[in-house]
């Protein structure tokens, strides 16, 4: 039977108190801590004995660190002559127990106390943090910035508001951590000043916050997650979803080795860093070469054969026709007949904010080759997505010779109606407004009257 | 702001002083504290660390030699006047409780 059990402990550097409670408990009930890891923490079975265990923190240590320093082996003296046994250390938290019943405490200095937990906080604890809301800030303002530059094809991608989201509640909680912090340290300070210590017991309201971040973080990544799966298959996602614990795995076993081959501090934080940045590196490019080599593309569920166009070329290009169902196709607006190439695609993107579907009726590229028809009905479900997808739709071109020119509105049974211009010539690129939805077509040259019935009727249109 | 911090002394900070006017180490800071005060101020170790750490940054107390990595200290004259100091301010607190409790009861 194995002599020893694996846990995960979730604990805050302000909790010391609870987490002191936590370990003397499973003491009680036999379980005694031996060591804190990256992912659980390992106990050792025993007899049931009562315990008093004191988690502190030392400014000097470090995850780096060959073996205690001498400043910490004073440290670990003093304990010991107070009968506190060094337990383990976890970068600047340490941990002691002591199996008499009541023990001389380990810190008598409340404010001595406090003064040291802030050292400790700002040489690790707040350097981190601040820098993981710089790193999720920075990727909120790409988020944000491609929004901006396209608000119809961010909301109309379910993954893109579910990966605003999830960074949005980490920002939240990485600030919210923050703030509790320097609350905790004003508390402290506060209790100190009126002959208390610092404070041991926190609000519930702060468990409850932290739980609601949590399951709403975890949430959203569930969201975002399989929103994903939607656009890649199972393999690639596992692959991105091993990325962190393989790279913990291995730049923990590195940090390890280095530790026991007696390497500096300094030295094991630059290799250890280094060997994380090439690694991250090589993961990606592995992952990136397994796509290719095994072709772990996103599957296509949609039906479609392959054809290699041009026929017998020697630089042939390979296509995909599709065959999905179209409301309107060519062949209803033009009269096609005899054209065994065509391409029929329907795709739909959908998300809390809008509903997208996009039909593309497309030939093999050839001198001769039959009309395109490609359309678009949005469907924005709420008054200020609509607002915003207008907005973008009916903006000027980027291109001074394109002009967006309203036309005349009636035919289409439409609020709003404009037609593109290429240098004063009408094209064959409308937009539609209508209350509920906004449609988009794009044809090869201007629609006759007797087409914009057909089109009106096949798409349910006004 | 350090400077500040020490304006008075902790009964701990004080006896830690008071223990140093002798070359000693830290360990037995622990124990002469206790003895000189009877069990009346204990001094954990985690706390002995910290205070003995800020007065050498405080230059308070001097490192006079490490052996079997025991760390010996010595009072300074920085730190030997902020003793005196803290003796003047409770010798002061204590003429004052004279001066006006006890003589109130006389009365």
């Amino acid at each position: 039977m194995k002599d020893t059990v694996k846990k995960l402990i979730n604990f805050r550097f302000d909790r010391y108190h609870e987490l002191e409670l936590r370990l003397e408990r499973l003491a009680a009930g036999g379980l005694f801590l031996e060591r804190m890891g990256t992912f659980a923490w390992t106990f050792r079975k025993g007899e049931p004995k009562k315990v008093r265990y004191a988690v502190t923190y030392f400014s000097e240590g470090s995850v780096f660190n060959p073996g205690a320093t001498e400043n910490q082996q004073t440290y670990f003296a003093y304990a010991k002559e107070m009968g506190w046994e060094f337990v383990t250390e976890f970068g600047q938290m340490q941990i002691f127990v002591n199996n008499a019943e009541h023990p001389i405490p380990f810190e008598t200095d409340e404010a001595e106390k406090l003064a040291n937990i802030r050292r400790c906080m700002r040489k690790n604890f707040l350097p981190s943090t601040v820098t993981m809301i710089v790193v999720f800030l920075f990727n909120l303002v790409v988020q944000c910035s491609s929004f901006l530059h396209s608000p119809t094809d961010f909301l109309a991608e379910g993954y893109h508001i579910y990966s605003l989201a999830v960074m949005l509640a980490v920002v939240g909680y990485f600030s919210y951590t923050l703030l509790s912090y320097f609350v905790w340290c004003r508390q402290s300070r506060k209790s100190i000043a009126l002959g208390g210590g610092c404070i041991e017991k926190s609000h519930s309201l702060y468990r409850v916050a932290e739980v609601v971040f949590l399951v709403v973080i975890f949430g959203l990544t569930a969201f975002y997650l399989l929103e994903m799966s939607k656009h890649s298959n199972l393999p690639l996602m596992l692959l991105a979803f091993a990325q962190v614990p393989i790279l913990i795995v291995f730049f923990r076993g590195c940090i390890a080795l280095l530790r026991k081959k007696k390497q500096s501090a300094k030295v094991n934080r630059v290799v250890s860093t280094l060997l994380l940045f090439l690694l991250s590196f090589g993961y990606m490019a592995l992952v990136v070469s397994l796509i290719f080599r095994f072709d772990l593309r996103p599957a296509d569920p949609r039906p479609y054969q392959s054809i290699s166009w041009p026929p017998d070329a020697p630089n042939a290009y390979e296509y995909r026709l599709y065959s999905d169902s179209l409301p309107l196709t060519c062949e209803q607006l033009y009269g096609v007949t005899d054209y065994p190439y065509y391409s029929y695609e329907k795709l739909v993107d959908s998300s809390v904010f809008l509903t997208r579907t996009t039909y593309l009726q497309d030939a093999l590229p050839a001198k001769d080759s039959p009309p395109r028809l490609e359309y678009a009905i949005l469907e924005p479900k709420f008054a200020f997505v609509y607002t915003l997808v207008a907005d973008e739709l009916t903006a000027p071109p980027d291109r001074p010779d394109i002009t967006l020119q309203p036309v005349d509105a009636s035919p289409w049974g439409a609020t709003e109606a404009y037609q593109r211009y290429y240098d004063q010539n009408a094209a064959g690129s409308y937009l539609l407004l209508y209350p509920d939805r906004l449609v988009t077509i794009a044809v090869q040259e201007p629609l006759a009257a007797a087409q914009i019935v057909m089109i009106r009727e096949k798409l349910g249109l006004g | 702001m350090a400077r500040e911090k020490y304006q008075t002394l902790t009964e701990q900070m004080f006896y830690i002083l008071l223990c140093l006017q002798d070359e000693c180490c830290g360990v037995d800071i622990m124990r002469l504290v206790a003895e000189l005060t009877q069990g009346g101020v204990i001094i954990g170790p985690g706390t002995l660390y910290s205070l003995l750490d800020s007065f050498v940054r405080e230059k308070m107390i001097a490192e006079t030699k490490v052996e079997n990595r025991k760390k010996s200290y010595i009072i300074t004259d920085t730190g030997r006047a902020m003793l005196s100091r803290e003796y003047d301010r409770l010798t002061q607190q204590k003429a004052d409780y004279e001066r006006l409790a006890k003589g109130r009861k006389a009365r």
